[in-house]
């Protein structure tokens, strides 16, 4: 017989099916049968790979500083561990409070740990300006450190003039 | 005119483009951390934000008490996915902005302060994004958002980050279910960060093959790249559905046909019927009208509008009273025969 589901394929399996209390019987194929449950949905997976993420840090960060006790965000009294086990920060200063924490967990999800979208129209503009500033003294460090002073002048050029 | 009240949907896979953006306010906690009165505050200031402005836009919006109102109105809003289940939860004051059209709600105090969603009919990711970019600016106007120059939108959760932008189309896809390949496409599309999961049903399959597909990544990309992704990889769902759509009309031609005229047959004359079996069975109407397989005069009506209008809450609405699970199969049944005949 016909696959009840899709009536394409040969029904090679058999199953039973409870709806309301009654019992009905259902002839499907391979496929069909496979399908039968739901999809694992990508929030539950994505939980799920947080918190071992966290955890996975955490334990790292017990063997380095074992003394250290848990970090506080100044702001909203948040505490390391009500963020490790929430998964959700208190409020803008937890990003900065724990920094570390989250910058891993960002670049493990997201892959990336910059922001490339909008920027707020009203305030935005100047802190466009300041990352522009900031990438240009890192980029200035690092010509200084690898001695190419050509470049180095070059930067510190570019600075001025958009500081200016 | 309401997303879902255009028959235009009915001609193609895509049923509507949705754009929703998180935001909060920087000089608040997060939900986590926040107090009753501080959750007031932002109701206050986000409703001020939006409708004490004169714009245009402003005007059009209302704000709607969600604690006071009885549960049959709580659950037409999420029905029609105006609002989610965790806004519901009562741990503290939450509030919904909704525009007259309902095309753009405003959520306050779900997982983040705002969470603002614009939905467009059909494809138009775009439009949606206009508008809710708009409404995001007009907000702005009036508060500061938590932003950092690295990490975007600061939201509750990192999933969230960056542009706190989830774009998502509702997408009917009953062939690819039928025969079983979706289970094969989800982890697949999963590998670049985009989800795809059933929009109805728990526990169960998914009810009226209706899918939602939309970004999980939200950092590291701006929101046109989002976009493009996310259109990409659905058109290439599209193109697959309407493959399988063209075999089945070539080579099982006539147990597409029997499939969509029993449907019609139950929907035309059945007495009782649950809302899976309704669901399942305006799917396949569906499939009968955009195959040109069902002859019968097009319904003037968005099908997804009828999925809709027959479940609890609306049916509920519409008698006027609270209706037990047997009393709303025989009502929904009654719509849906007056509606086929
Ligand atoms: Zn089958
Ligand atoms: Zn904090």
């Amino acid at each position: 017989m016909k696959c009840e589901k899709c009536h394409i394929n040969q029904a090679t399996v058999h199953m039973q099916q409870f709806i309301n209390g009654n019992k009905t019987e259902i002839f499907l194929c391979k496929d069909c049968s496979l399908q039968h449950e739901m999809p694992i949905s990508f929030d539950n997976i994505f939980n799920g790979m947080l918190e071992s993420i966290l955890s996975k840090q955490s334990e790292s960060k017990k063997n380095i500083s074992s003394g250290q006790k848990g970090v506080q965000c100044p702001s909203c009294k948040m505490t390391n561990e009500g963020f490790k086990s929430t998964v959700k920060l208190g409020c803008a200063e937890c990003y900065k409070a724990f920094l570390p924490e989250v910058e891993t967990i960002l670049k493990n999800i997201q892959g990336s740990a910059r922001h490339e979208g909008k920027f707020p129209r009203k305030s935005g503009a100047s802190l466009l300006y300041k990352r522009e500033v900031d990438k240009l003294r890192k980029m200035l460090a690092s010509a200084v450190e690898h001695e190419d002073f050509e470049e180095a002048a070059a930067l510190r050029d570019k600075i001025r003039a958009i500081e200016i | 005119m309401t997303w879902y009240t255009d028959p235009i949907a009915n001609d193609a896979p895509i049923i509507s483009a949705r754009v929703r953006l998180a935001r909060n306010l920087k000089k608040y906690p997060f939900k986590q951390m926040m107090t009753g009165k501080e959750a007031l505050m932002i109701i206050e200031e986000t409703s001020g934000a939006v409708i004490n402005d004169r714009t245009a836009i402003g005007v059009r919006f209302k704000s709607q008490d969600i604690k006071q109102l009885n549960e049959t109105a709580k659950k037409m809003l999420i029905e029609k996915h105006i609002i989610s289940h965790d806004l519901l939860k009562p741990e503290l004051p939450v509030g919904l902005l909704l525009q007259d059209d309902e095309n753009v709600s405003i959520m306050i105090n779900e997982e983040d302060h705002i969470r603002m969603q614009t939905v467009s009919a059909g494809d138009n990711i775009a439009a949606s994004w206009e508008l809710a970019n708009h409404i995001d600016d007009l907000i702005e106007e009036s508060v500061e958002y938590a932003f950092d120059k690295d990490f975007g939108y600061l939201t509750s959760c990192p999933t969230n980050t960056g542009t706190g932008l989830r774009a998502s189309y509702m997408i009917h896809l009953p062939m690819l279910e039928k025969t079983g390949k979706i289970k094969f496409l989800i982890p697949a599309i999963n590998k670049f960060g985009i989800a795809l999961r059933g929009l109805h049903g728990e526990g169960t399959e998914p009810m009226g093959s209706i899918y939602q597909i939309s970004n999980q990544l939200t950092l590291g990309k701006s929101e046109q790249e989002i976009m493009q992704g996310l259109q990409n990889v659905t058109q290439n769902i599209i193109e697959k559905e309407k493959m399988i759509c063209e075999k089945m009309l070539e080579k099982h031609r006539i147990d597409l046909e029997n499939n969509v005229y029993r449907a019609y047959g139950i929907l035309s004359f059945g007495k009782k019927i649950s809302l899976a079996e309704a669901m399942n069975l305006l799917s396949e109407i569906r499939v009968g009208f955009y195959t040109g397989v069902l002859c019968q005069p097009k319904l003037n009506k968005n099908i997804y509008q009828v999925m809709i209008e027959i479940q609890n809450g609306h049916l509920q609405n519409r008698i006027g009273r609270k209706l037990g699970e047997e009393e709303c199969e025989i009502y929904r049944a009654d719509i849906l025969r007056e509606m086929f005949n």
